[in-house]
C-alpha cells in the first residue's frame, strides 16, 4: 500500500516538475509559430492534459520530445482549421528608432514572421530548443533530408531579410 | 563517394557548415563548391544566421499543476478523532426545523495539512426527505475510500472532465485539517478525511460576526460514520453530553469546544 502511494506521489510530483521545466519552452515554441497567445494557450492546455492522461505510459526521459511532438501536431491541426494566410515580405522603411531596431537578433526574430510555417517550426525547434535533425524529422513527420533542406532555405531567407533591412538602414542614415 | 550536385546540395549544406559531414561527403561537397563558386558564396556565413532563444515565461503554468493523489493511511490516526466528532455532531444536528440545503462543501486535500473546500450547489429535490439524504446524494459522486483527486474544473478545461463532473464547483477556502472550522456565511465545516467530502451545515445568510454561530444551525454530515463498529459507537456515546457543546458554542467558544479533549473529558458543565 505504502509502495503504491509513493509511486503515485512521485508521478504527480514528476508531472508538476515537467510543467515547471518545459512549459516555458513549449509555450515559446507555440507563440512563435502560432503568433497568438490565445492559440498557444489552447494548445498548452490540451498538450498537458494529454500528458496527464498518459503519464503512466510516457518515459520521463523522452517527455520533452513527447510534449513538443504533441504540441506541434495540435498546432498543425489548428492551422488546418484556420483560414490560410500568406506571409508578406517586409518592406522596411527606416522611420524607426535607430540602433536598437537594427540589432541582428531583432531582425532575425522578426524575419521568423516571413518564413513559411514549416520553416518557422524547424528554425524554432533547432535554434530555441536545440533539437537535432533526427528528432525534428520525427516530430514534424518529415524526412531528415526534407528537414535539412527546409532549414537551409529558411536560413537563406532570413539572411536575405537581414541584408535587406541592413541595406534599408544604411540608406536611411545617408538620407 | 556520394555525388553532390545542384539539385541535392541543400541537404548537405547545413551539415557542411556545422562540420558534421562524414569525410567522404565532406570531400564531395568541397569538390562541388569548387565547381560552383556562386553556391559557395551563397552558403558562406549562413551558419551565423541563428536565433537566440528569447526569454519567455508561460504565465499560466500553475493552471497545469496537478494535485498529489495521496492515500490516507499516513494521517488516518490524526483524523480519527475528527471522524468521531463528526459522528457525534451527526447525531446532534439535523433538527426537525433544519432549513433546506442550499450548498454543500466537498472537501479535497491539497497537501498534508490543508484541505480546500469546494462548494457544490445542490438544490433539494422533490423527493428530498432530510438534510442527511440530500447531503448523501450530493456527496455520493465524490471519491470515497479511494485516493482519487477531484477534478478541478477551474483549471482543467478538458471537456471530458467537465462532463464527468457536471456540478458547478468553486473553491470556497482552504482550511487546516486538524481542527474544526467555521466557514462564515456558508457552512460549518469540521474538517475530516478528505474525499469523504462533506460535513456541512446550513448557516443563515443573515448571520453576522464571524466566529459566532447558532448551535441549532450546526449540521455535520460524515459518511464515514456509517462505517463505525458498535464498539466505536459505544465509545462515542461516552463523550460529554452534546448539550454542553452547544452551550460552549453559544458562548462563542465553539472552536475551543470542539476538541478531542472536550469530548473525552468526563467533566460536565451542566
Amino acid at each position: 500500500m505504502g509502495r503504491n502511494r509513493n509511486i503515485s506521489e512521485m508521478k504527480t510530483r514528476t508531472y508538476n516538475t515537467i510543467v515547471d521545466t518545459y512549459s516555458d519552452d513549449l509555450y515559446r515554441y507555440l507563440v512563435k509559430n502560432m503568433r497568438t497567445n490565445a492559440d498557444a494557450e489552447d494548445v498548452m492546455q490540451v498538450t498537458f492534459a494529454r500528458l496527464w492522461e498518459k503519464r503512466e505510459e510516457i518515459e520521463v526521459e523522452r517527455v520533452k520530445s513527447w510534449l513538443f511532438t504533441v504540441g506541434h501536431r495540435l498546432m498543425i491541426d489548428a492551422f488546418r482549421k484556420r483560414k490560410p494566410t500568406t506571409p508578406v515580405l517586409p518592406i522596411h522603411v527606416g522611420s524607426r528608432d535607430a540602433e536598437e531596431q537594427w540589432e541582428m537578433q531583432e531582425i532575425l526574430d522578426r524575419a521568423l514572421d516571413y518564413l513559411s510555417p514549416v520553416q518557422r517550426q524547424l528554425v524554432t525547434l533547432r535554434d530555441y530548443e536545440g533539437y537535432n535533425y533526427d528528432e525534428m524529422a520525427e516530430m514534424t513527420e518529415l524526412s531528415i533530408s526534407q528537414v535539412k533542406v527546409y532549414l537551409f532555405r529558411a536560413r537563406k531567407k532570413m539572411r536575405s531579410l537581414l541584408e535587406r533591412e541592413q541595406k534599408a538602414d544604411t540608406q536611411t542614415k545617408r538620407s | 563517394m556520394k555525388r553532390i550536385h545542384s539539385l541535392n546540395y541543400e541537404a548537405y549544406a547545413l551539415d557542411y557548415l556545422e562540420g558534421t559531414l562524414p569525410p567522404d561527403e565532406q570531400e564531395a561537397f568541397e569538390a562541388f563548391l569548387e565547381r560552383h563558386p556562386e553556391i559557395a558564396a551563397e552558403i558562406e556565413g549562413l551558419d551565423d544566421i541563428k536565433l537566440t532563444p528569447p526569454a519567455m515565461v508561460y504565465p499560466n503554468a500553475s493552471s497545469l499543476y496537478r494535485r498529489e493523489e495521496k492515500a490516507y493511511w499516513g494521517w488516518a490516526a490524526a483524523a480519527g478523532w475528527l471522524l468521531l466528532i463528526s459522528l457525534s455532531a451527526t447525531w446532534w444536528m439535523i433538527p426537525s426545523d433544519q432549513p433546506s440545503i442550499q450548498s454543500v462543501a466537498a472537501v479535497d486535500h491539497i497537501h498534508d495539512e490543508m484541505v480546500s473546500i469546494e462548494r457544490v450547489q445542490v438544490s433539494p429535490s422533490a423527493q428530498s426527505r432530510s438534510i442527511a439524504s440530500d447531503l448523501a446524494a450530493a456527496v455520493q459522486p465524490l471519491p470515497r475510500l479511494e485516493p482519487v483527486a477531484i477534478p478541478d474544473l477551474r483549471k482543467q478545461p478538458s471537456q471530458d472532465a467537465a462532463q464527468s463532473y457536471s456540478r458547478s464547483m468553486d473553491v470556497v477556502m482552504q482550511l487546516p485539517l486538524n481542527r474544526p472550522n467555521f466557514v462564515y456565511g456558508d457552512a460549518v465545516v469540521v474538517t475530516t478525511r478528505p474525499a469523504y467530502g462533506a460535513q456541512v451545515v446550513e448557516q443563515p445568510a443573515d448571520r453576522e460576526a464571524s466566529g459566532t454561530i447558532d448551535p441549532n444551525t450546526i449540521g455535520v454530515y460524515e459518511p464515514l460514520s456509517q462505517l463505525l463498529t458498535e464498539d466505536q459507537k459505544n465509545w462515542v456515546a461516552q463523550w460529554r453530553p452534546i448539550e454542553n457543546l452547544k452551550e460552549e458554542v453559544s458562548r462563542n467558544r465553539w472552536a475551543d469546544a470542539i476538541t478531542p479533549q472536550y469530548f473525552s473529558s468526563s467533566k460536565s458543565t451542566k
